[in-house]
């Protein structure tokens, strides 16, 4: 069933699509880019915080570019589909992707097969917006403060659980993360997305939930759920009365979850120069910032060479995670 | 009472202004058009309309997007019963005995009584929305994984008495189903199983990859092959509405539907689809000749027509409460709310009353235009069953392409819902029930999910399924129902010795 054999066409279909190769160098020269429509890959389906950027950003650069950008929402397999579909596209520039922090970050250090590396595999171009994780404990869940929760945890080490949106996720992993930081054993408690966690918490049948402000502020200020800690360099607007995890005893820890613009590995220098550009005016712009703003998201440019050191930097960051808390697909 | 009163006043006075009764009207025009056309779902069409809902007020937004989600089941219920497709996991029971009404003449009957069944179970689930919505929201909170873990388990067996033949035959597609839903990423270790390294099931089969495959294509390819002169569909159509015996068997289908239906919508994941198999279970239990179902009974198109119905108004009621999106409509939804700087969550309620009262006032005239829209065009539908099959099938099959590859463009799974199309076509043969099959293929990743889950959470002790009260009350009810499983061929066996003496 699955072994699909190659019709016959394709043998003429490779001959066209060699031809077309063969002149495609005088097409892609920036002068002329973008001369058709724009896909961007959104690697989850429609909804959700990596959704609503990649149409913020469609949006606004098919006005600037004056040419259509169309989203195009490949999920599965924990964003690798989209991972692989892209870095298999022709770096031509008509095709770009919406990466999400796990996809260059964590997924290289757990995957056995299909390993792209991120700045081999694709073009960084800019940065795009982030949300910081947060920190919520259940209503029954006797902690008030994140150093009662890691005081309960130390007394009966493995016995406050929490809940996260998907095991190998950015949301496991600043789980994790925490755990080693304060020196603490927890119960990961892997759910299939962000709605049915919060549920849990919610319900008390998990004792804490680490995910992001976009889906624990809301419950937080309905006072649904406790607010523990932001793991981020500052206080959130949206909860000025929730202290950073930093504020209380963890210097330097921070988990964003970012999102950036990335193409297939070798665009074209001008190409990146110029959605760079497109993409820091767009981000510049206050109802774009109130869009993003309205998920809990923060507008967060960068240039090319910012967001490459971002991914070094976070890439070796949870690789150190992935191996002290022995997360292994096997 | 009069608080109530007063609030649904306000919520009417918002929805019935004339801008967002045309919404609400376009909003279910789009929605049943979509759920007739097998395959395409309500996901990409309020995904593609989002940016268009950017420069509309929040209310008019959300009423357009919600009318799409229920026309959408509306419309899903015409394709089965026409054509036996289950567009929707929700509609796989109204193939049973809708296609098989329509294959008897008796179209026009089965989407009638689907129609009315629906309305009435959408105008119980808007009241019990508006009445109900907080504490159903906290009965939905008290739903651990060890408690969805005995539901599920009901579920299946449930599922058994759906057989129209043999019993080992149902046990077996059912466990077939289990054993397809193993496939894809397990959600503890993160670990992919049965993938073959195929990054398409790395996140299992899809839902409509195996429907239209197991009901459509294989339905396709055994009409095809009678002989060409011999019509599917009997010429003669019948009456195109359902008739006063119609009503007098259906009339208590319809209100156990809606109850059942009320009850289970408001659990997030799978609770709307156990009830429309829930209902056609009890229905079968309690009718008087149960050989009837399979064959065109009513009852079997009424039922759980209207549990589906009442369980996609009742699975706003998280979204609404607790402002967590129960499935990916729904999370299309809060994406509409959070462009308008609504902030979904528990204080939409006491935030936003218009919104929340507009929408809930939305949903019933929703529903009313639905009847409105539907009724007249059943004439039409039933005329399409008149079109030779030779022009009719191909439609049905380009159809059921384009809706598999719109889920998540990928040309590999039309290819998995033609190899399940060879395969529902030996079912055919084998004379084995595909829904029982589909019911374990939906409940089996979530009933291991909740196992594990809730074993992991009390540290590997199995009782918790028994001293957790709720649970164990699912479970009771489980071994109840297979004692009743068992108590006919008892009682028949007293008959034949009552007899003899």
């Amino acid at each position: 069933m699955s072994t699909v054999k190659p019709p016959r066409f394709t043998r003429c279909a490779a001959l066209i699509a060699g031809a077309i190769a063969a002149l495609l160098p005088f097409a892609v020269h920036a002068d002329n880019w973008p001369s058709k429509p724009i896909k961007l890959v959104v690697p989850y389906p429609p909804g959700g915080a990596a959704d609503a950027v990649g149409r913020v950003v469609a949006e606004k650069l098919s006005e600037s570019l004056k040419q259509s950008v169309i989203v195009e929402n490949k999920p599965g397999a924990g964003t690798a589909i989209a991972a692989e579909y892209v870095a298999k596209s022709p770096a031509d520039g008509y095709t770009l992707a919406i990466a999400p922090t796990g996809q260059l970050t964590i997924l290289p250090h757990v995957q056995k097969t299909g390993r792209l590396e991120p700045l081999t595999a694709f073009t960084p171009i800019s940065q795009l917006a982030y949300t910081a994780v947060a920190i919520a404990a259940a209503p029954n869940f006797p902690a008030a403060t994140l150093k009662d929760a890691v005081a309960l945890a130390k007394a009966k080490p493995g016995d406050v659980s929490f809940s996260s949106s998907g095991s190998t996720t950015i949301i496991h992993l600043a789980g994790e993360y925490f755990a080693e930081e304060a020196g603490v054993k927890l119960l990961h408690v892997p759910f299939k997305g962000s709605a049915p966690a919060v549920t849990a918490l919610l319900g008390g049948e998990v004792n804490l939930a680490f995910d992001t402000l976009t889906v624990l502020a809301p419950q937080i200020k309905a006072g649904k759920v406790k607010g523990l800690a932001i793991a981020a360099k500052d206080r959130s607007p949206l909860l000025p009365d929730v202290p950073t995890v930093a504020e209380q005893g963890y210097p330097g820890f921070e988990v964003p979850s970012w999102f950036g613009l990335v193409g297939p590995a070798g665009l074209p220098k001008d190409i990146v120069k110029r959605l760079n550009g497109e993409v820091a005016a767009i981000l510049a712009q206050p109802a774009v910032k109130e869009r993003l703003a309205s998920q809990a998201l923060q507008a967060w440019p960068s240039t090319p060479e910012q967001f490459a050191q971002r991914i070094r930097d976070d890439y070796a960051k949870y690789g150190k995670v992935v191996k002290q808390a022995g997360i292994t697909l096997e | 009472m009069t608080e109530l009163l007063a609030q649904l006043t306000q919520g009417f006075e918002a929805a019935a202004s004339l801008g967002n009764l045309g919404y609400c009207l376009v909003g279910v025009t789009l929605g049943t058009l979509i759920g007739v056309l097998p395959g395409i779902g309500p996901v990409a069409t309020i995904a593609m309309l989002l940016p268009a809902t950017y420069g509309l007020p929040p209310l008019s937004a959300l009423i357009m997007l919600a009318g799409i989600y229920y026309g959408a089941q509306y419309g899903g219920s015409t394709s089965a019963i026409l054509v036996n497709l289950p567009g929707e996991s929700s509609s796989v029971i109204t193939c049973i005995d809708g296609y098989a009404m329509a294959r008897r003449g008796r179209a026009g009957a089965a989407l009638g009584i689907a129609a009315l069944g629906s309305f009435f179970a959408g105008t119980v689930a808007t009241l019990v929305i508006a009445v109900l919505a907080a504490p159903l929201s906290e009965l939905a909170l008290k739903f651990g994984p060890a408690e969805y873990f005995s539901l599920m388990i009901l579920g299946l067996i449930a599922a058994i008495v759906l057989a129209k033949g043999s019993l080992i035959k149902a046990i077996a597609m059912t466990t077939l189903g289990l054993l397809l839903g193993l496939v894809g990423t397990d959600v503890n270790s993160g670990v992919e199983r049965f993938s073959f390294g195929i990054p398409e099931l790395s996140d299992g089969f899809g839902f409509v990859v195996v429907s239209m495959g197991l009901f459509g294509i294989a339905e396709i390819v055994h009409n095809l092959e009678k002989h060409e002169t011999r019509q599917v569909f009997t010429s003669h159509v019948g009456k195109l509405l359902p008739g006063r015996e119609d009503f007098r068997r259906s009339w208590k289908p319809v209100l156990r539907g809606t109850f059942l239906g009320s009850l289970l919508g408001v659990l997030p994941g799978g609770g709307a689809v156990l009830s429309s198999f829930a209902a056609y279970s009890l229905e079968k239990k309690l009718a008087d000749d149960p050989s009837r179902f399979g064959k065109g009974a009513i009852e079997g198109v009424a039922a759980p027509e209207s549990a589906n119905n009442a369980g996609a108004q009742t699975s706003f009621i998280p979204l609404l409460t607790l402002g967590i999106p129960p499935n990916a409509v729904m999370a299309l939804m809060v994406g509409a709310m959070m462009i308008h700087g609504i902030v979904p969550g528990p204080q939409v309620m006491t935030e936003r009353p218009e919104l929340f009262w507009g929408l809930i006032a939305s949903m019933w005239i929703g529903n009313a235009l639905l009847v409105l829209l539907n009724l007249p065009l059943i004439g039409l539908w039933v005329r399409l069953l008149k079109v030779p099959y030779r022009l009719l099938y191909p439609a049905i099959l380009l159809f059921c392409c384009v809706g598999i590859y719109s889920v998540n463009q990928s040309a590999l799974e039309v290819a998995f819902a033609v190899g399940f199309g060879v395969l529902g076509y030996l079912f055919i043969k084998l004379d084995c029930e595909p829904a029982p099959l589909l019911l374990g293929f939906v409940l089996g990743p979530l009933m291991e999910e909740n196992l594990r889950r809730a074993m992991l959470l009390a540290r590997g002790d199995a009782t918790v399924f028994l001293t957790r009260p709720l649970s164990a009350a699912l479970l009771s009810l489980a071994a109840l129902l297979i004692v009743v499983l068992v108590l006919p061929t008892v009682r028949k066996t007293r008959d034949v010795a009552f007899q003899e003496n």
